[in-house]
């Protein structure tokens, strides 16, 4: 059964960071700009349009984590995050002294 | 130090700007707390339970390097050197990423080791374990102090905090996110802090480039200028490596910055390959640095770009370069510089934001880096064996807070020294080029002896340091980069040399133990990554992604050479 990951999906943390910083530099670029701001970014309204680019990113990880959500396949158990193929034995160290990890070979 | 203090590089940021930068960290922090609710092991906690997607290990993967010596050196070589910059990224970067991606990462990731160390002690026994294990955890700290130190001074000089008070406030939430969430919430806020920097500087170099009259201004304006037109080309940059032949020059550029400095730096030092490792499949850890070579390749254009401009457009920075009275202003203040005379309230902000981001971003890599090694390498193998995991857990989280005051301390290390990329590089030649040779040897020679792995680290460290002393004594006449080159190549040879013969009196390790380790003695099987699931899909292939962006590059070099 298909079920979100035990880890928060990053790009939504992405999308949320963004469409805030995006909004508030819209709503400065376009209602708050004066022209000595304008003078110095060489006459640029840089707020609005970095405003407008960081909205468009936000939106595109939004639409990324709808589209393709993270799914575990099977949880391994409490606690384990994902478990990645070939299992690289969640608890390594817990059995014995330096090189337990496992040649590798199987 | 004191010099810089002068000059007036105040920031006018207001209450929006200070708005905008708690905002992130309260992002940052969040992260952290929310990190911690996946961590249960000492594998998780170090090793994120090697669970990341690649895009997320990869762009943690560029983001451990982007700190604030990157950021403000690059921006200051910029300046100063102009476009022969770009060596750092296209030779001395691109090439070693791929590299690592598909030759080395098949035995760190299938070996299952831990840690970089690891994979000696696996190799080599106690001895190379024990000299690179320690240098390691050594120069993590020391460069967690340069990048805390550089964070404090550039707050000091744009917001007027007190340098100690800066210290404290960024290592305390450094600490604070990795101490709960461990390296996934290091690396999950080495992604934001990838975008933010970004969207930091992008706008910069946008304004940057409108105010000089675009690309085209910048030429003209930079050939008017007292560099002339060869800072415009990246080719053969004898200014950047003080070497006066111009054929000389590219062989110091190919030898020293692109093969043995950077292939050592980023396929040895663990704060890189750690992302790697922390890949949930071997697909994934192999893609991990290819796929971080890809924003690798553009993000000169948003750090080295506004370090030009900076020096044509800062009236503090054009005096400099025209060798002027700048007031005490130096290369390295071009990127706060710009930032400061170009940007209104708002993207100054952002701005600001990124700058801290970078710095962060780089601590919170030595410092999680620092924390596995020190707890696998140095507390489980060589003081307390042999305790349950939740005993090497807790070990982890107290390395990190013990990494962190330490590195504290030595935040004033880097206090006396002009070019911070100097001091770094120097370091780096110190441990990395060596290393570099004694993998290569180890991964591919199964004949190669367990003293000969320890000796010939020891006797490449003592040659890189040799060089530097005879450097910095005025012996050897190199001024810009050429003596860390010079040190990393000769530090190189002599590894190899020592290696070999040292070998050659010295029985082999015994190959049974060397499986999975040594390329003649891994079963193809295990060499190779699944292509199927998450990992399936020709665009998913290392081969494929590693041939674009060598292509990419070259076209890049033709371009800008």
């Amino acid at each position: 059964m298909a079920q979100k990951a035990g880890l928060f999906d990053l790009r939504l943390v992405i999308a949320m960071l963004f469409a805030i910083f995006g909004v508030v530099l819209l709503v400065v670029g376009l209602g708050f700009t004066e022209e000595a701001d304008l003078a110095k970014a060489d006459g640029l309204n840089i707020n609005l349009w970095s405003g407008v680019g960081m909205v468009v990113l936000s939106a595109l990880f939004a639409g990324w984590a709808a589209l393709r959500p993270v799914i575990v396949p099977d949880p391994g158990g409490p606690g384990t995050v994902g478990p990645g193929p070939g299992g690289p034995g969640t608890v390594g160290p817990a059995t014995g002294g330096p090189g337990t990890a496992g040649p590798g070979t199987g | 130090m004191p010099v810089l203090a002068q000059a007036d590089l105040r920031l006018d940021a207001g209450p929006l700007d200070y708005t905008l930068l708690a905002i992130y960290f309260v992002f940052v922090l969040g992260i952290g707390f929310l990190a911690r609710r996946s961590v249960s092991s000492s594998l998780d906690f170090l090793l994120s339970g090697r669970s990341l997607p690649a895009w997320v290990t990869g762009l943690a993967f560029i983001s451990a390097n982007l700190g604030a010596i990157e950021l403000l050196g690059m921006a200051a070589n910029g300046a100063q050197y102009g476009m022969a910059t770009v060596h750092y990224y296209w030779i001395g970067a691109i090439p070693a990423m791929v590299f690592l991606g598909l030759v080395m990462m098949p035995f760190y990731y299938g070996s299952k080791v831990r840690s970089v160390p690891e994979f000696l002690r696996r190799r080599f026994g106690k001895g190379a374990h024990l000299v690179n294990a320690i240098s390691f955890a050594a120069a993590q700290v020391l460069i967690a102090g340069v990048n805390l130190y550089a964070l404090a001074f550039l707050l000091n000089l744009m917001l007027g905090w007190p340098i100690p008070l800066s210290v404290v406030i960024a290592a305390a939430i450094v600490l604070t996110y990795t101490a709960l969430g461990g390296l996934s919430a290091a690396i999950y806020n080495e992604v934001l802090q990838f975008f933010v920097i970004v969207a930091a500087l992008l706008p910069l170099t946008i304004v940057g480039l409108h105010k000089v009259g675009g690309w085209d201004g910048l030429v003209a304006r930079v050939t008017g200028g007292p560099g002339g037109a060869e800072q415009l080309s990246a080719w053969p940059a004898t200014e950047l490596t003080g070497i006066q032949n111009p054929v000389l020059s590219v062989i110091g550029i190919v030898f020293g910055l692109g093969f043995v400095l950077s292939f050592g730096y980023w396929t040895t030092n663990f704060a890189e390959v750690q992302r790697a490792l922390s890949a949930k499949s071997m697909s994934a850890a192999r893609r991990t640095p290819i796929i971080g070579a890809y924003p690798k390749m553009l993000i000169p254009f948003v750090i080295i770009i506004p370090g030009i401009i900076a020096a044509l457009v800062v009236p503090e920075m054009v005096a400099l370069k025209a060798g002027d009275d700048s007031g005490g202003v130096t290369y390295n203040n071009a990127l706060p510089a710009l930032i400061g005379d170009l940007l209104p309230n708002g993207m100054l902000g952002v701005a600001i934001t990124g700058l801290m981001a970078s710095f962060m971003a780089g601590v919170a890599a030595n410092v999680s880096s620092f924390n596995t090694v020190f707890t696998y390498d140095l507390w489980q193998d060589y003081v307390r064996k042999d305790r349950p995991d939740e005993y090497y857990l807790r070990v982890g989280r107290l390395a990190t807070i013990g990494g962190t005051v330490v590195a504290i301390g030595t935040a004033f290390l880097a206090a006396g020294y002009g070019n911070i990329m100097d001091y770094i590089q120097a370091l780096f030649s110190f441990f990395n080029a060596p290393l570099f040779a004694t993998f290569i040897l180890a991964m591919f020679w199964k004949r190669m002896s367990a003293a000969a792995g320890w000796s010939g680290l020891v006797a490449g460290t003592i040659a890189a340091v040799g060089v530097f002393v005879l450097a910095e004594t005025g012996v050897l006449d190199l001024p810009g980069q050429g003596a860390s080159f010079l040190g990393a190549g000769v530090a190189f040879v002599v590894d190899i040399v020592v290696s070999v013969v040292v070998t050659s009196f010295t029985r082999p390790v015994p190959e049974e133990r060397l499986v999975g380790l040594v390329y003649s003695l891994t079963p193809k099987s295990d060499r190779v990554h699944s292509t199927t699931g998450d990992d399936a899909g020709w665009y998913r292939s290392p081969l494929l992604l590693g041939i674009g962006v060598l292509v990419l590059t070259f076209v890049l070099n033709i371009i800008f050479g």
